[in-house]
This record gives structure tokens, sequence and C-alpha cells, in this order.
């Protein structure tokens, strides 16, 4: 009893360790292409979920990107993903961890119209407010930087 | 005649709810400070006009239903051909954006839509001053014309409320002359200092004087000649003003206005029927009237 305290927070502690090794992928959000841009360019609207307005483009600029990576985009130019997020070593995880934890995503992700919210596309939903933003996702960029990393192999090899 | 305005009635109204299907209707588009993209070249934006902000809720049987948040006001506009201190300085690219000042209204968000509210022509409201003895004494009605930020309102105040039994003497004649009511007439330019949510800072510039009936100046006890006076002073007042808007359209106020004389050396009164005159009455007065003085007063305005 004395040291079941004591062996609560070692196993805490390894859990905790685990949790940041491993990688976990944000689902609460939709995704709808909306038109296409140049070639590898996507043009898409996220709806993200959030109690405020501020901080969900963030949100909405993350989870676009993870779409992108590894969800694909159904009726989009990026179908399918670029790589199955169940096939993830620990390197390609410690990898997505800074790129999203860094965010280094934000270079291949922008507001495509200036940030402005379309009529109708804030709506309250329960507690939170469903939120649409229209990005755009350097697709063909972010695929050549994944190659350079070494995360997914380069098409037709 | 009356066919011909009943018609033109019918296409005015018509003409008004057609243009409120298709008002402007957009988003928030930041909110340090309160902007949307409308401009006055677009969608007829000027200062002072009034903005619904809302935003949609989905019901359990899967329609959807408008929820209010408050209301916002055009405060600098957006013109890419107007620059002035009341247009906007803050531009995205070639789309100017109209700066908004919050009335009544608390937590906005981006995104939240905003549709443009339809306002009386002439607003309408009344005050109370409780100094005796001013311009601005007791019970005061006043109306204004598209009670705009920012631009010169039109009031009209009556019945203010100065008495003053002392005799003057003309012509050996002694009279009673007993001064209920009058009115004058004025302008009032408002310009709001600082918004804080529901609470408005403004301060006021004003001047009146040619006063518009005076029936009861020459009723005297002893003498039944019926008499108007003709008084032509001059007044600007200027004070500050804190207003509590509960409501878009109702708003009430505390102000303080202090009266100063512009011109007062032609006071004249006539006579009716008798020996036409000239007297100054000004002096007469002086005793039971302040010409120079503060006033505190309170007040309702309906927009």
């Amino acid at each position: 009893m004395k040291y079941l305290h004591f062996f609560i927070f070692l196993f805490g502690v390894a859990s905790n360790s685990f949790a940041q090794s491993s990688f976990k992928l944000d689902r609460e959000f939709d995704i709808q292409p909306s038109y296409t841009g140049v070639q590898g360019v996507e043009v898409l609207k996220v709806f993200v979920k959030s109690k405020k307005e501020k901080g969900s483009l963030e949100k909405a600029k993350k989870n676009v990107i993870q779409a992108i990576i590894f969800q694909g985009v159904s009726g989009s130019g990026s179908a399918s993903p670029f790589i199955q997020v169940n096939y993830l070593d620990d390197k390609t995880k410690e990898f997505f961890n800074t790129f999203f934890g860094k965010k280094h995503y934000l270079r291949y992700v922008n507001t495509a119209n200036d940030g402005s919210i379309t009529p109708g596309d804030f709506k309250r939903v329960g507690k939170y407010f469903r939120i649409g933003y229209l990005l755009k996702v350097e697709k063909a960029q972010l695929r050549a930087y994944l190659e350079d990393n070494g995360i997914i192999r380069k098409l037709g090899l | 005649m009356r066919k011909v305005s009943v018609l033109f009635l019918m296409i005015f109204f018509s003409a008004n709810s057609i243009r409120a299907q298709f008002g402007i209707n957009t988003t928030l588009f930041s909110i340090k400070p309160v902007t949307a993209k409308v401009s006055y070249e677009k969608d007829g934006v000027v200062v002072g006009d009034l903005f619904k902000v809302f935003y949609e809720k989905d019901k359990s049987n899967g329609s959807t239903k408008d929820v209010k948040v408050g209301y916002v006001m055009a405060h600098k506009i957006g013109s890419s051909t107007i620059k002035n201190n009341k247009t906007s300085k803050v531009y995205d690219g070639n789309t100017p954006l109209t700066v908004f000042k919050k009335v009544g209204v608390r937590n906005v968000e981006k995104g939240m839509e905003i549709k443009k509210v339809k306002r009386n022509f002439i607003s309408y409201g009344a005050e109370y001053s409780l100094q005796d003895n001013t311009f601005f004494s007791g019970p005061t009605v006043l109306a204004s014309f598209k009670g705009a930020t920012g631009t010169i309102s039109f009031v009209i105040v009556s019945n203010l409320k100065f008495s003053t039994n002392t005799p003057i003497t003309y012509n050996r004649i002694t009279k009673n002359y007993d001064i209920k009511s009058w009115g004058s007439i004025g302008l009032r330019g408002e310009k709001i200092l600082a918004f804080l949510n529901y609470f408005q800072v403004s301060g006021l510039v004003g001047f009146f004087g040619a006063p518009l009936s005076v029936d009861n100046i020459g009723k005297t006890s002893n003498n039944t000649e019926y008499a108007y006076g003709r008084l032509a002073p001059w007044y600007v007042y200027g004070g500050l003003k804190l207003s509590f808007n509960i409501n878009p359209r109702i708003q009430f106020y505390v102000q303080d206005l202090y009266t100063a004389n512009l011109v007062s050396g032609n006071w004249d009164i006539d006579y009716h029927g008798g020996a036409a005159s000239a007297t100054s009455l000004e002096s007469q007065l002086k005793d039971n009237l302040r010409f120079q003085a503060n006033s505190i007063s309170f007040g309702i305005r309906i927009r």
C-alpha cells in the first residue's frame, strides 16, 4: 500500500511518455472540395468545431493538411492519401509530431479568400460553432517536402 | 388624387420590401476592430447605419433559426473614392472595410452574419432638465431626422418652461407678463466619442433661438390687449452626453449642457391693436432666467 502511489505515478509517467511518442489525428472536422485552382493546388472548404472563432482558423489549417496526408478528400484531386496512418513507424511519427507541433505545415496552406467566412458557414450546433473556411493547399509542394524527407516514396519509383 | 397618392405609397412600400429582401447580408471580417466588407460604393453604407448581428442555429427538426447577438453601427465607412475622417483607413487589398462600433452587443465573433436594419427617418425623444430658470428647464420634446452618428441632428425643442411674474413697465403701464411656454428651434450636432458595449459617450454642440410661439407673452391681468413677443436671441450650447443603449432603437441618456449667450440684444415686444413699441425684455427676464447656465437633463430617445 505504501508503494502503490509510487507505482501509480510511474504508470502515469510511462503512459504520458507513450502518448507523446504516439501520433493522434483530429477527427472533428468536415471537409469538402470547393474548386481546383492551378495544378498542384487544392482549394477545400473545411468545417471545424469550436466554441469560439478565435483559434479555429489555425485548427482548420492543421486539419486540412492532416486530411490531405492521411485521409484523402474524395471528389478532389487528392482522393487518395499520401500515407496510411496505420502504417507509421516511430521515425515517421516523430517527424509528424515535429511537423505539426512546430507548425511547419503552415508553409503549405493559406486562406483562399483572405480568411473571410461566407454567410451560412457560421452555424451553432449544440454547444459549439461549426465554422467553415475556404483554404488553399499547396499539395505538390507538400508532397515534395515529404518525399525529400523520406516519409513517402516518390511517384513512379 | 387620392388614388395617385395610394398608388405612390404602394410603390414606395413595395420598393422598400424588395430592397429589404436584397439588402446587405455579409459576415464580420474581424473583431478588433469590428469590420465587414461592405462599402459606400457597392452597398450604400453611410455613417450611422445599423446592422443586426446574428448566426444560424440548428433546431431539433432539422431546420435552422437565426439567433440575434446584437447590433453594430457603421462608424467609418469603407470607400474607395471618398477619403476623409469618416472613412475607413483599414484596407485589405482592393476591398474597403467598414469599421463598426458595438451597440448593445458583447460576444460577437468573426464570421457572424450582419444584416442592415431599417430605421425610422425621424427619431424622437424627450428630455427633462432639473435646473430651474434655464433654457432647458423642465420637459423638452425633441425630434431629429436620420439620427445618425456623427451627423447633425435637427432638434426641435419646445415647451421650455420658465415663468416670471416680474412686472415690466412700459409707457408708465405696468404689466405682469406670465411667460410659461414657448418654443425654439435649433440644430444639435452629436459626435460619439467613445463606445463601450451598451454605453456611449457623445459630445454635443448646437445653437438655438427664434422662438416659434410666445403666445402667453402679453396676456396681462390688467390689460386685455393681445400681444405677442418676437424674441430673437441666439444661443450656443455644448456639453457631454452619456447614453445607455438598452436597444438600438431605445436610448436613455443623461447630459450636461452649458448654454452661452451669442446674440441677445434684440428683444422686442409688439402689440396688436396698440401702439407699436419695442422694449428690452431681456433686462426684465435676467433676474429670472439664467442665460449662461449649466443644466443637467435626463432623456429618452427612440430611433
